[in-house]
């Protein structure tokens, strides 16, 4: 453990003697998958069958080309049992189709799984030769978890307060309130907490916007398709194929007021939120105009996006068009699926990414400052190789942690790719995933190629959640696709050579405090913005802690921009750990 | 290079063997001749089906005759090529047009092509070689100049993509979009008031282009001229730049799919050319006759155009392919409402939500049927679906307070108004009924009266509206001040045109009594 600096009030490393030492089961299961093979120089590694990681999605599709069959899973990283270490949720589909029973899926439900959602317990154990042997255990029925839900994304947040995190769980059909009791299990509570919304949701956020100390809850519905409604959709060749959004009517989003009893209060019409809508699939809840307050960024599927501005007295006025992150530079609006918000450029202010549908390109938009933002994707060489692709689950991460923002992007596309239907392809619509890694000069370069054999996989990824799976001072990634595994690709990019630090913000109460700022000054280096949030890509959910790659220096002083506003300063923390913070 | 329609295509298929070619040029060896790959055909219209089908195997049979010149196969594999090109299966397109390339060195549509099937699959550096090999044989070729500089800009090699788009600047029905392009050159390079100058030179030459507006716009927040920034994102809209590409036409002349009917009867419906849209829809009904949507689609244009009766046909023959086509329900719904057949229209909008029943609209509809059968209570109850899942609209609000005042829960109407006003502080007929319902309720208290009252007098500043200067007679009662009622009351009457609907006349005289009376109102609105 790092010692104590002066001013911390509480202050430790999570250190490995935190990890369980004892594994329920060592053997991997599950089918061996092609993604797998180690190289010397992988940068991510498929770590999936190892650590025992074994869910496959089924859509239940039937060939009748539901909207909503193709649209999740996302994927929430949390540590539910407070052990120290990231356990995963994965939500999951069924089958589709008033009448239709598994036995019309196009796909079977792979042997041996059990539909439902699932929770994986990590059991992560230090190995005698010092190495993390990551472990994963299905503990979905021991927590009490029975979402039959046709599941689409999650999000992660305490809003009781009691320092366990609880899951939100969109789905297409009502939503899922799981309330975590503390004791490794969960208690549904939607109704009771007035948050069932049975509107058709992807993405989710909880945080607090009116610095009560409550996380309050965001959710982005998108459509309002349902299976009464479906209409077939016709590709230009004539074939049938998947809808796209603009054959249903976007649903506006709601927001929920945490009132700070266990129960929500549904401010969405009262706050403005509602008055403007497009078809929500991604949101990030971040302060873009840097005047304390969180705000909203909501992306829409072929709408304009939104910036609800937060206007501190509990209405938000939506400022995108002005603040240049509405619709592309052309001026026209865009397939928004996935989004993050991070400080990719050093200047303390947030960044946005979003990944978009083919023949878009993904977007960046640097923040000028105030909230105002500059398309800056062509200059970053961010258009170009992104326009094949379609992209879902997007953020920022820093893989080789150099103290830069790179970003990876998981695609799958949303219909039919001709290539593969004229190769007779059951599910004609995977695509591989991308990595690209920030020059520093405010270009990126993709990097797909040298990432790994995890990258040369084709699947139909949706989500993908970020974070230190390992607890190895890295970010790893956890990939779901349609109809097809999640994928825990593990980072290996530098293998204990460079220096991080990472910092868990707790409220008083104990719980992750959500929207924490972090300054790390790093001397000549620089300093290093980042934010503590579970938010962004798309229907997923990040691991909370905050995590700098410190590259070849070490951090000179740390300073803490707590919700409420109040400021921390610690000087020289040392570098690879986790330091635990509490306000003063 | 010859103009090929589908007919021709399908013609030549069915003389497929033997084609006689006229020149006695010698085919190219069969060692470089591409495998064409044969396109999945199941699931498509059989007229699609039929097309690819034909001029598929009438490559094949040119190819595997031999007697066809190399000028007439590279004709022939460039039209294949746009054929499929239509039908967006471009891996076949490409092996074409690739081999048209190839076969015929010095045309430069099909190496276009290729760069365009290039440029719209994002295949960027692949774009930019197809079109520099047509600028190779014809420099000033306008098209491919402006599609390089598209291309490059893509690319972000702006200083090399300007200079292309400066040549097709100079060129009629290519230089709105090539201004876009340089204005975005601009300001990728910082130079604002340049990029401010193409932009508006762009909507100048296309001023339906009204997505340029958005980044104007963008360049003028830059240059801290935040109102005229302002100005510009109201003007803006979803028309985006174009140009125009006679080679690109030519190729949306080739399709046979139905859904291509479709999409240009969707781009007629929304530059409001609604006889073209007509007769697309009619032409994607003669494609794949079972296509309920386009029958549907029919419907609402016939609609539209005022022939209620063809609509009406043409929606129940939808609904004949497909019978729980939920908007083909709401739509006949809405063509009988225009026949003045409300119980058939009823029954629509009821099939419509016995299908979806938490549809905005299908509620919105058969409740406004409810409330002008006097059903109150079955309207409120359509209301306050509306109201759940659009929260922030003001207009379902007011009329669900209309529907609790038609089933005599005032009180209910007052605070479904007041919860309206929360969302929409600014609506003025929200506004109206607040002070309306507050008039009438007998259990309102001095500060709401206070309230209502000055809310009624700012209505009055802003807009003399007469239901406005009713509402304030109502409140002026309810405050008690009954002089200033009466007078404005009898003022009112006296203003009533003769055209007066007579529960109106009947509410106000009424009222005035009450005024006279010392009473305040105790209906907000007239029966009806």
């Amino acid at each position: 453990m790092g010692c104590l600096v002066g001013g911390w009030l509480a202050a430790a490393a999570l250190a490995p003697a935190q990890v369980p030492a004892a594994t329920a089961e060592e053997s991997p299961r599950g089918e061996a998958t092609t993604g797998e093979s180690l190289s010397a120089d992988d940068w991510f590694v498929d770590s999936t069958t190892t650590s025992g990681l074994d869910y496959v999605h089924f859509n239940g599709m039937s060939g009748e080309m539901y909207f909503s069959e193709i649209v999740g899973p996302g994927v929430g990283l949390l540590d539910y049992d407070g052990d120290g270490d990231l356990d995963i949720f994965i939500p999951q589909g069924s089958m589709l189709g008033e009448g239709k029973t598994i036995d019309d899926a196009t796909f079977p439900v792979p042997q041996g799984s059990a539909l439902g959602d699932r929770l994986f317990r990590n059991d992560t154990v230090i190995k005698a030769d010092g190495t993390r042997g990551v472990h994963f255990v299905d503990v979905t029925l021991a927590a009490g978890l029975r979402g039959l839900g046709y599941g689409m994304g999650v999000a992660v947040g305490d809003y009781t307060g009691n320092g366990f995190p609880d899951l939100y769980v969109t789905n297409f059909g009502r939503n899922d309130l799981w309330r975590n009791e503390g004791d490794g299990t969960f208690e549904e509570v939607a109704a009771v907490a007035g948050v069932a919304d049975d509107r058709w949701s992807i993405s989710a956020t909880f945080f607090d916007y009116d610095r009560d100390g409550h996380l309050d809850l965001f959710v982005a519905d998108y459509v309002d398709f349902s299976i009464n409604t479906h209409k077939p959709c016709f590709s230009t060749s004539s074939a049938r194929d998947y809808c796209g959004p603009r054959s249903y009517n976007p649903v506006p989003a709601r927001l929920y007021h945490n009132d700070g009893k266990g129960g929500f209060e549904d401010v969405s019409a009262r706050s403005g939120i509602a008055a403007e809508f497009g078809g929500a699939l991604g949101v990030v809840a971040a302060d873009f105009d840097e005047d304390g307050w969180p705000d909203i960024y909501v992306a829409n599927d072929q709408s304009p996006n939104q910036l609800w501005i937060n206007q501190r007295d509990g209405h938000f006025v939506d400022d995108a068009f002005l603040a240049g992150i509405a619709v592309n530079m052309d001026g026209a609006p865009e397939a928004s699926m996935g989004v993050d918000a991070g400080d990719i450029d050093g200047d303390g202010d947030e960044d946005l990414i979003l990944s978009h549908l083919n023949r878009q390109s993904n977007t960046l938009y640097i923040n000028e400052g105030g909230g105002l933002f500059s398309d800056q994707t062509l200059q970053a060489g961010l258009a170009a190789p992104s326009f094949p692709y379609t992209g879902f689950g997007a953020g920022w991460l820093d893989f080789d942690s150099d103290g830069a923002l790179d970003f990876l992007v998981v695609n799958g596309e949303v219909q039919v790719i001709g290539a593969l239907a004229l190769e007779g392809d059951q599910f004609p619509l995977h695509q591989q995933n991308q990595l690209y890694r920030n020059l520093g000069d405010g270009k990126f370069e993709e990097v797909s190629a040298r990432a790994g054999a995890a990258f040369e996989l084709s699947e139909v990824s949706r989500g993908a959640a970020f974070g230190d799976v390992d607890n190895d001072g890295d970010g790893d990634v956890l990939v779901t696709a349609n109809q097809g595994p999640a994928r825990w690709l593990e980072n290996r990019y530098s293998a204990g050579g460079r220096s991080w630090l990472g910092v868990v913000s707790r409220s008083p109460y104990g719980a992750t405090s959500l929207g924490t700022r972090v300054r790390v000054d790093r001397g000549k280096a620089g300093s290093v913005w980042r934010r503590s949030r579970a938010d962004g890509s798309y229907a997923s959910a990040n691991d909370p802690r905050i995590l700098v790659g410190l590259g070849e220096v070490e951090a000179s002083a740390l300073v803490l921009t707590w919700p409420s506003g109040a400021v921390q300063r610690f000087n020289a923390p040392a570098g690879r750990n986790y330091w635990v913070v509490s306000p003063r | 290079m010859k103009v090929w329609t589908p007919v021709v295509a399908i013609a030549l298929c069915l003389v497929v063997t033997p084609i006689v070619w006229g020149s006695s040029e010698s085919p190219p060896a069969a060692s470089v001749t591409p495998e064409i790959p044969q396109p999945p055909l199941e699931g498509l219209e059989p007229a699609v089906r039929e097309l690819l089908t034909a001029t598929r195997e009438a490559l094949l049979a040119a190819v595997d005759g031999g007697t066809a010149s190399t000028e007439e196969l590279a004709d022939l594999y460039g039209h294949t090529g746009m054929v499929f090109h239509a039908h967006h299966s471009f891996e076949v397109a490409e092996v074409c047009y690739r081999r048209a390339s190839e076969l015929a060195a010095k045309e430069l549509s099909w190496p276009y092509y290729l760069g365009y099937l290039y440029q719209d699959t994002g295949r960027f550096g692949e774009a930019a070689s197809s079109y520099r090999a047509v600028l190779a044989l014809e420099p000033e070729d306008p098209l491919a100049n402006l599609r390089l500089g598209e291309v490059l800009l893509s690319l972000n090699e702006l200083l090399e993509a300007e200079p292309y788009l400066k040549v097709a600047a100079g060129v009629d029905g290519l230089q709105a979009a090539s201004e876009a392009g340089l204005g975005k050159i601009e300001m990728a390079k910082g130079n604002l008031e340049a990029a401010v100058q193409h932009y508006r030179r762009a909507l100048e030459l296309q001023p339906d282009a009204n997505q340029l507006h958005y980044p104007l716009s963008l360049a003028l927040r830059k240059l801290d001229r935040i109102e005229e920034a302002k100005a510009e994102i109201a003007k803006g809209g979803k028309a985006r730049v174009s140009a125009h590409d006679r080679r690109l036409t030519e190729i949306g002349t080739l399709t046979a799919s139905s859904e291509m009917f479709m999409t240009s009867g969707a781009r007629a419906i929304k530059a409001g050319k609604l006889d073209s849209a007509a007769t697309a829809f009619r032409g994607a009904i003669a494609a794949r006759p079972s296509n309920a949507r386009a029958h549907l689609n029919l419907a609402v244009v016939l609609r539209q155009l005022g022939d209620l009766e063809a609509a009406e046909r043409s929606a129940r023959k939808a609904l004949e392919l497909q019978p729980d086509y939920f908007f083909a329900h709401f739509n006949l719904g809405e063509i009988l409402e225009a026949r003045e057949d409300v119980a058939g229209a009823k029954a629509e909008y009821q099939e419509a939500l016995a299908i979806d029943s938490r549809h905005i609209k299908a509620n919105e509809r058969v409740a406004a049927l409810h409330m002008r059968a006097g059903e109150f209570e079955e309207a409120a109850k359509h209301y306050e679906v509306v109201v759940e899942l659009a929260p922030s609209l003001p207009t379902p609000r007011y009329l669900l307070a209309l529907a609790y005042v038609g089933v005599g829960e005032t009180q209910r109407a007052h605070e479904c108004v007041e919860e309206a006003l929360l969302v929409n502080p600014g609506d003025a007929r929200l506004q109206e009924a607040m002070v309306r319902l507050v008039a009438v309720d007998s259990s309102a208290n001095a500060s709401d009266i206070e309230r209502a009252l000055k809310v009624a007098i700012e209505q009055q500043k802003e807009t003399a509206s007469f239901g406005g200067a009713e509402a304030l007679a109502m409140v002026l009662a309810a405050a008690q001040r009954f002089d200033e009622a009466v007078r404005l009351q009898e003022r009112l009457i006296a203003q009533l045109p003769s055209s007066a609907r007579p529960a109106v006349v009947e509410l106000m005289q009424s009222n005035l009594r009450h005024y006279q009376a010392g009473e305040r109102a105790v209906i907000p609105w007239p029966e009806e």
